[in-house]
């Protein structure tokens, strides 16, 4: 049964999965800005970001590392940890498909963005950004909601979700386009494989962001008992 | 057992909780002035204070008349009538002084209780003159209506005269003295520690005497008897004794008279003050007792509570026992403390309490009165004054902790001498007063005086006063009312009423700890936003660097959940968005005082950048004034029931939304971690807002062409809009002089 007021008595580990959240968030800031710089003329920058993407990723791999360690025994948390680890778990998939989509954009230094692509591509990356940013508040919201039990908190959280939920169908439209476009253009092989390869990357990012979604959903199931039971 | 008993057994616990919200209010009448002076280490103040409070325990003997006959006539009334008006006391005086505790209120215990008992017995008395089918008239059969008048005008008169002293004794001590009083300290020093004394042990013994078992009633009546000759003869001994110790050693007079006056004051509050919280359950044990010895208990007429009666010696002190834990260990006491502490503060800095109509006008017309005034006085004694009475000829002096005293040891002494003396003359001269509102009175006056409440917090001082004097009133009304209203439910639904009215209690309680806590916790945030004086210039840097970069990400979340709000129409969150506003724009002003402060420590060959360093300050108050007139307006728009904005303009809204936030963030957190600025990642987002701004606009005009969006709906878009574009402005400019203080700087120190 929950009952909000003895929600202060129980340990939230919600604190510090918002903490990875927001790291996850800044990640992707430079992850943008690395893009970014990639698709302009000149790039001197370019390592400088990807060292810094790796230290973001090292220091949420820690906060990830310390929640896995130190759920607490004895307090009774509002989420079991199975849910919560799947949870951590997606969450931390989006960063490493953050990296991968970084190392993708590195193996293509060479290669360079066709400049008919360089706007959808831009494009592309700002809306990957976005349910990233939604999800570090829907863990905020998450955890007001987890403290209260109101219905109010609940629907702002399902509310968060159904967005995640539209920008990953966005953004699967944007990947259609892009990888069609491609194709399309009559660029070399080996640039149509890279931009694929990427395109198809960033756009695990947003899936994997929808994916937190629907663990968060799970975690703010209403639980039923049986009626007989 | 019965049921009067196990109300007997609830007055009792009533008894131990009242003792705690009582003190929890009560303290600050002798804590004030040392802790405001920083006399000593907080521990030693609370040593002395608490020596203060066991003796006065021990005085207290004899004092419980108020409860028992001072406001009604008990042979009118049968032991349940009384123990009925007893639990509705001492119900409604736990909720009451919890209340003020919690916003921080100093008010009289003495009033709470003389008004509770005054609605409670008035209540029951219109019962029984009602049933008994008499003519109203009757009241006054029933109340002890002169005593009853005499304590509420006493009370109004102590505070008047308490102001009043407190600001002319404090003038004229200041002439004397002036705020460098170091010197004229040690040519005058044993006389002011000789007239000191002598009024706070006249008071300790005129306050202590009356229940000091240890005194025949003829040394007691002398006492009262020979003010000047304990006055005078107290003067010469002291006087001496200081000017020997001024001479001989290198003691500061000022604090042994301090703590003096802590000791007395905490005495008398103990020895007078505890009749208010275990006065009425002393008198419901005896009610019951008396009522046992008669043929029918519940038909008892309760004559006998006029006789007088010895209180326990051993009930005493466990009570004082409580008196002084609670000292030690509420935080709800330090609260109420601190806001009297922080009205008399002779500096400036954030004000708790904001700016009123009445208080404008009471300050302007006390400026004009000076004004004519200081035309009416011959300028050679104007300069004189002026001369003495120059704040500015000493600066704050940190303590040992190395934070400030918020007033000198001087005013603290002054405070703790009128307050004695003020409370001693109403006391010989048989008149009741409230400590609490003398003491609170005399800490005004005497600020007032010392020129503290300056150009620059007059009207917020002015406000914080009028408050707690409204509180006082408030106490009163709400006291008679509440008491009046629970002793009618309890007469009436009998036992089930007290269990109810406890639950109901402790529930009030509970729930007043969670606010109070979460005041404690928002205010202490703010506390740790002020610089300390003690700070050099680089932490002063540093520490505006990641303050800055703290309320752009607050400025961010907020802007977030407005926009989100707006779209789902949420009024309810856009409520608590706008709940927001005042902790924001205050965290502005503590942003800007503390880059003043960082002004300040620089040295001078960085004027170029103390250049830079004032621009912060208008891009701060642009920040904030945007993010203010954004959510309110968003927050009136829906308040007012307007249309909800068209899925259009949502989606372009969301567009602009993550590009301000994101800017936001991303120059919170290069605030915030110092690490190197990307600025062209912001001048980026600035730019794509700008981008952004120039196409919805065109947009927005094709809508408004084609009346798809009303008058009001394109008014809070453009809000919207424009107020984003302004704080993405403000928030670049922002960045480029931090980014260049912090090259600067860098380059100064070789870091």
């Amino acid at each position: 049964m929950r009952i909000p007021f003895f929600s202060f008595l129980m340990t939230s580990p919600f604190d510090e999965l918002l903490e990875h959240a927001e790291k996850v968030r800044e990640c992707s800031w430079v992850f943008q800005q690395a893009v970014e710089c990639h698709v302009a003329d000149k790039c001197d920058a370019f390592e400088d970001y990807r060292k810094e993407v790796d230290k973001l990723e090292s220091e949420a791999d820690a906060i990830k590392r310390r929640i896995r360690g130190h759920i607490p025994m004895g307090t009774k948390m509002p989420v079991s940890d199975f849910q919560l680890f799947l949870y951590l778990k997606e969450q931390d998939k989006v960063l490493d498909s953050v990296e991968d989509a970084l190392n993708w954009v590195s193996y293509g230094i060479g290669l360079g963005m066709p400049e008919a692509l360089k706007k959808d591509f831009l494009l592309l990356i700002d809306s990957v950004i976005e349910p990233i940013e939604e999800l570090s508040r829907m863990v905020a919201e998450a955890k007001k909601y987890f403290d209260s039990y109101s219905d109010k908190q609940r629907n702002i959280v399902k509310k968060i979700i159904h967005n995640l939920r539209q920008r990953e169908h966005e953004i699967d439209h944007m990947e259609d386009r892009l990888k069609f476009k491609a194709f399309s253009m009559g660029f070399d092989p080996i640039s149509v494989f890279h931009i694929v390869r990427l395109v198809e990357t960033i756009g695990s990012i947003a899936d994997h962001a929808e994916n937190a979604g629907d663990m968060m959903r799970a975690m703010i199931a209403r639980r039923r008992k049986p009626f007989f039971s | 057992m019965d049921i009067y008993l196990f109300s007997v057994v609830i007055l009792i616990g009533l008894a131990v909780f009242d003792l705690i919200v009582g003190v929890s209010n009560d303290a600050v009448n002798f804590l004030n002035s040392p802790i405001g002076s920083r006399v000593a280490p907080r521990h030693v103040i609370m040593i002395i204070a608490s020596l203060g409070m066991l003796a006065g325990v021990t005085f207290s003997s004899g004092m419980m008349e108020v409860a028992r006959k001072g406001i009604f006539h008990p042979q009118f009334f049968l032991m349940p009538e009384l123990v009925t008006i007893f639990l509705a006391v001492m119900l409604t005086d736990i909720i009451l002084l919890d209340f003020f505790n919690t916003f921080g209120l100093p008010t009289s215990t003495t009033v709470s209780i003389v008004f509770e008992l005054l609605g409670a017995a008035v209540a029951v008395s219109l019962i029984k003159i009602y049933m008994a089918d008499e003519s109203l008239s009757m009241l006054v059969n029933y109340i002890n209506t002169g005593k009853a008048l005499a304590i509420i005008s006493g009370i109004l008169i102590s505070v008047v005269m308490a102001f009043f002293f407190g600001a002319l004794i404090m003038f004229l001590t200041r002439l004397v003295f002036t705020f460098d009083y170091a010197k004229p300290l040690k040519r005058y020093g044993g006389l002011w520690g000789g007239v000191a004394l002598s009024v706070i042990t006249y008071f300790m013994l005129i306050k202590g005497a009356k229940g000091a078992s240890f005194l025949t009633p003829e040394a007691v009546l002398w006492i009262k008897t020979h003010t000047w000759t304990i006055l005078s003869s107290g003067f010469m001994v002291f006087a001496i004794l200081f000017q020997l110790i001024l001479l001989f050693t290198r003691i500061n007079i000022l604090k042994p008279i301090i703590l003096m006056g802590t000791f007395a004051l905490a005495m008398a509050f103990a020895a007078n003050d505890l009749v208010n919280f275990i006065g009425v359950p002393m008198a419901g044990m005896n009610a019951y007792t008396i009522a046992q010895g008669a043929g029918d208990p519940s038909m008892a007429t309760m004559e006998a509570l006029q006789e007088p009666i010895q209180s326990n010696t051993f009930l005493l002190l466990i009570a004082g026992t409580i008196m002084v834990v609670t000292l030690w260990i509420s935080r709800k006491s330090r609260t109420v403390s601190k806001t009297e502490v922080t009205l008399a503060r002779q500096d400036e800095g954030s004000e708790r309490f904001g700016s009123s109509p009445l208080s404008r006008v009471i300050v302007r017309m006390v400026y004009s009165q000076f004004d004519f005034t200081r035309k009416m006085l011959p300028s050679g004694l104007k300069r004189i004054i002026s001369n003495r009475l120059d704040p500015k000829t000493t600066g704050p002096v940190p303590s040992v902790s190395g934070a400030t005293a918020s007033f000198d040891l001087l005013r603290a002494s002054v405070n703790l001498i009128v307050a004695s003396a003020v409370v001693s003359f109403a006391t010989s001269m048989k008149l009741p007063l409230s400590t609490t509102y003398v003491t609170f009175m005399v800490a005004m006056g005497t600020s007032l005086s010392d020129q503290a409440w300056g150009s620059e917090s007059a009207v917020y001082r002015v406000t914080g006063v009028l408050t707690v004097i409204g509180g006082w009133f408030f106490t009163a009304l709400v006291a008679f009312t509440i008491a009046s209203v629970f002793a009618c439910i309890i007469y009436f639904v009998k036992f089930p009423a007290v269990l109810g009215l406890v639950l109901l209690a402790g529930a009030i309680i509970f729930k007043s700890y969670r606010v109070h806590f979460k005041r404690e916790e928002k205010d202490k945030d703010m506390a740790t936003l002020s610089l300390r004086n003690d700070v050099d210039a680089e932490t002063a840097i540093k520490i505006s660097f990641e303050q800055t970069g703290h309320f752009l990400k607050e400025i961010s979340d907020t802007v977030d959940v407005c926009f989100d709000a707006a779209f789902s129409e949420d009024r309810q969150r856009l409520k608590n968005v706008k709940n927001e506003i005042d902790k924001i724009q205050k965290w502005a002003d503590i942003i800007a005082a503390n880059i003043f402060k960082t002004l300040f420590l620089l040295n001078k060959e960085d004027v170029e950048e103390t250049q830079t360093y004032s621009h912060t300050i208008r891009a701060l108050r642009d920040i904030s004034e945007s993010h203010r007139d954004m959510i309110m307006h968003a927050y009136e728009h829906f308040d007012n029931n307007h249309t909800g904005l068209l899925e259009v303009q949502k989606q372009e809204l969301r567009q602009i939304k993550a590009a301000i936030t994101r800017l936001l963030r991303n120059t919170g957190i290069m605030l915030l971690q110092r690490k190197k600025v990307d600025f062209d990642y912001i001048s980026n987002q600035d730019q794509k807002l700008r981008q952004l701004f120039d196409a919805f606009d065109k947009n927005q005009i094709k809508r408004i062409q084609n009346a798809q969006s009303k008058t009001r709906l394109s008014i809070l878009f453009y809000r919207f809009m424009e107020n984003s574009v302004k704080i993405s402005q403000q928030t670049r400019n922002l960045l480029d002089i931090f980014r260049e203080s912090f090259t600067h700087h860098k380059n100064h120190t070789g870091g």
